[in-house]
């Protein structure tokens, strides 16, 4: 089986037919084919796993840790992303669930969602004295983080500096819990269960510290069956369940925002908006960067539609497993293990803020690092696209005319990847061949005589 | 960046609010492509906004023409028009002569021409009642990105 691996995406290049699906369906023009296959600019990418739907040939994968590499560790701890709790149906299903996960092979649960409470509270904390420059941008969708990096790097230090929720959890069970059980540092191994590649990658190759406090990830969909199966067998002994509904909420667009709009965390004389899908995240970033959009306050966006339980990585369907987390939002009357007090202090200290900050990376727009290179690109680019057919056929390999102009400027394509130039291109040279072909040398005696 | 002017034109129609900022978007991408520094192309993407939204707003079509030149950034956008009758009074914060259904969409706010001379090194105006008006703006010494 030939795979071609970026980062943490891998394509099967068995299954993929080279068709056009994934370099149409992705957001930021990362995907190209090339001798047939699809394949992954990665300083374009931004890990949301788009790809991975929209791919008929499922081609578009990612590496992940499985269960097997819990061996690895004498003490094991699971944090499930609160997405897990929409994956199965019934309402009382949450500690249901947990346990049957660790059943799988877990010595422990760690709710994500607890670690989401935690960065609610000092979210609220920090818009106390945040005054600008607004608008505060959410920072719990990594890929719609490293959008900005590489779209937005305006924008980079408007991005909410408080850590992921899971790091949070992490962070809080080296801290404490690895002393109680007496694990020491590389003996407990701390695995991540995610809806998404961009959380993965989030883990993996973490920006905001110097290494993550989790070991492993494991995406929902690999384990899927095998949860299904334990949730069969399991009997519910222990209550592990400890978040309440404000947290779980969190696995849906708008979850965050909800916690910081009661008691005025936010300041009610601005706007605040929720924005789901990569393409409407673009749009509002444009919109406020333009000027156009003004009195933003927050702004909560994720790049999967209806929020994590739309992740590439998930089984369930994203608007019926937006339903069940609402549900749980809603109904679920468990109170919060989480201490404010505790939280605040922590938050005094710089407990939950990044470590380092985030990096612009901006890679989509400029043309050349010399401005004089950049101005003769983009007159040359420009005069290609005009001559293009303009039809986005995307079957050059690249997503559009514009792109595949930027691709011919910048030397990574051919004009005559096009088939219309390259029609054009034969057409020519078969009318230069009737041409010589009508041409005969002085010496012979003229036709018809 | 001296050796050839760059110059783009793009016409703006009034009243025409689903297109509105459609035309700063433009130079704002024209900037970002060029590797000018992000921030300096917000500011610069601000004043070009205002000035657009004040042709679709008060006149009845008007153009905006975007150069590179020696000398810095230059932004023209002259419009057909009722004209400013006070520009003192135009360019004073809050002051705005929009009509309610205009401030009702959210625009209006006299803040148009003071974001204008924020975001800006010179503003020039002229302007004749009801003919039009053209407003110039300069940006100099344009920062570019730094590092790759």
């Amino acid at each position: 089986m030939m795979k071609r691996l970026y980062g943490i995406i891998s394509i099967d290049e068995d299954k993929c037919q080279g068709c056009v699906n994934c370099i149409m369906s992705c957001r930021t023009e990362a995907i190209r084919i090339f001798e047939g296959k699809a394949r992954i600019i990665t300083n374009r990418c931004i890990y949301c796993g788009k790809c991975f739907r929209d791919c008929p040939e499922h081609a578009i994968t990612s590496r992940t840790h499985g269960l097997e590499d819990l061996k690895q560790y004498k003490y094991t701890i699971v944090i499930p992303s609160s997405t897990i709790y929409s994956q199965f149906p019934g309402e009382d299903a949450p500690n249901r669930i947990l346990c049957a996960l660790k059943a799988l092979g877990f010595d422990d649960v760690y709710e994500e969602a607890v670690g989401a409470e935690e960065a609610s509270i000092a979210t609220q904390e920090y818009l106390k004295e945040y005054r600008g420059p607004y608008p505060l941008i959410s920072s719990l969708c990594p890929a719609i983080i490293r959008l900005i990096q590489i779209r937005f790097p305006n924008f980079v230090d408007q991005i909410n500096p408080i850590e992921l929720p899971a790091e949070i959890v992490a962070k809080g069970i080296r801290k404490q819990k690895a002393k109680e059980r007496g694990v020491q540092g590389k003996e407990l191994g701390i695995f991540y269960l995610v809806p998404c590649p961009a959380k993965m990658v989030a883990v993996a190759k973490t920006e905001t510290k110097e290494r993550s406090y989790i070991d492993g990830v494991i995406s929902i969909s690999d384990i899927y069956g095998e949860l299904l199966t334990a949730l069969r067998e399991v009997s519910e002994t222990e209550d592990l369940q400890k978040a309440s509904g404000a947290g779980i909420g969190w696995a849906v667009k708008g979850g965050e925002i909800r916690e910081l709009e009661p008691r005025r965390w936010l300041r009610g004389d601005k706007e605040s908006i929720v924005v789901d899908g990569i393409k409407n995240v673009i749009n509002v970033l444009d919109e406020i960067e333009n000027g156009k959009l003004r009195n933003v306050e927050f702004v909560e966006a994720r790049a999967c539609p209806e929020g994590c339980v739309g992740g590439a990585l998930t089984v369930g369907d994203r608007y019926v497993s937006r339903g069940r987390i609402r549900k749980l939002m809603l109904r679920n009357k468990k109170e919060s293990i989480v201490n404010r007090e505790e939280v605040v202090k922590l938050f005094k200290e710089g407990y939950y803020f990044f470590k380092k900050g985030l990096k612009p990376k901006p890679f989509a727009s400029r043309l050349d690092p010399d401005p004089l290179k950049a101005v003769e690109k983009m007159k040359l680019r420009d005069e290609i696209h005009a001559s293009l057919p303009g039809l986005d056929c995307g079957a050059c390999g690249v997503p559009n005319c514009r792109a595949l102009a930027d691709d011919v400027v910048q030397g990574r394509a051919e004009i005559t990847d096009c088939i219309f130039k390259w029609r054009e291109g034969v057409k020519d040279l078969a009318r230069e061949v009737m041409q010589w072909a009508e041409k005969r040398p002085h010496s012979l005696p003229k036709r018809g005589k | 960046m001296a050796e050839r002017a760059l110059e783009w034109e793009y016409e703006i129609e009034g009243k025409d609010f689903r297109n509105a900022g459609k035309v700063s978007s433009k130079v704002k991408e024209i900037m970002k492509e060029l590797g000018f520094d992000p921030d300096f192309v917000r500011g610069v993407a601000i004043a070009s906004y205002e000035a657009e939204m004040n042709v679709v707003c008060h006149a009845e079509k008007g153009t905006l023409q975007f150069a590179i030149l020696p000398e810095g950034l230059k932004i023209v956008v002259k419009d057909r028009g009722p004209g400013i009758p006070d520009i003192n009074l135009a360019m004073q914060e809050g002051y705005s002569t929009a009509s309610l259904e205009i401030r009702e969409m959210g625009f209006g706010a006299g803040m148009g021409l003071p974001n204008m001379k924020k975001n800006t090194d010179e503003l020039n105006i002229v302007s004749t009642v009801g003919e039009g008006t053209v407003v110039e703006m300069l940006i100099r010494s344009p920062r570019f990105r730094q590092g790759s």
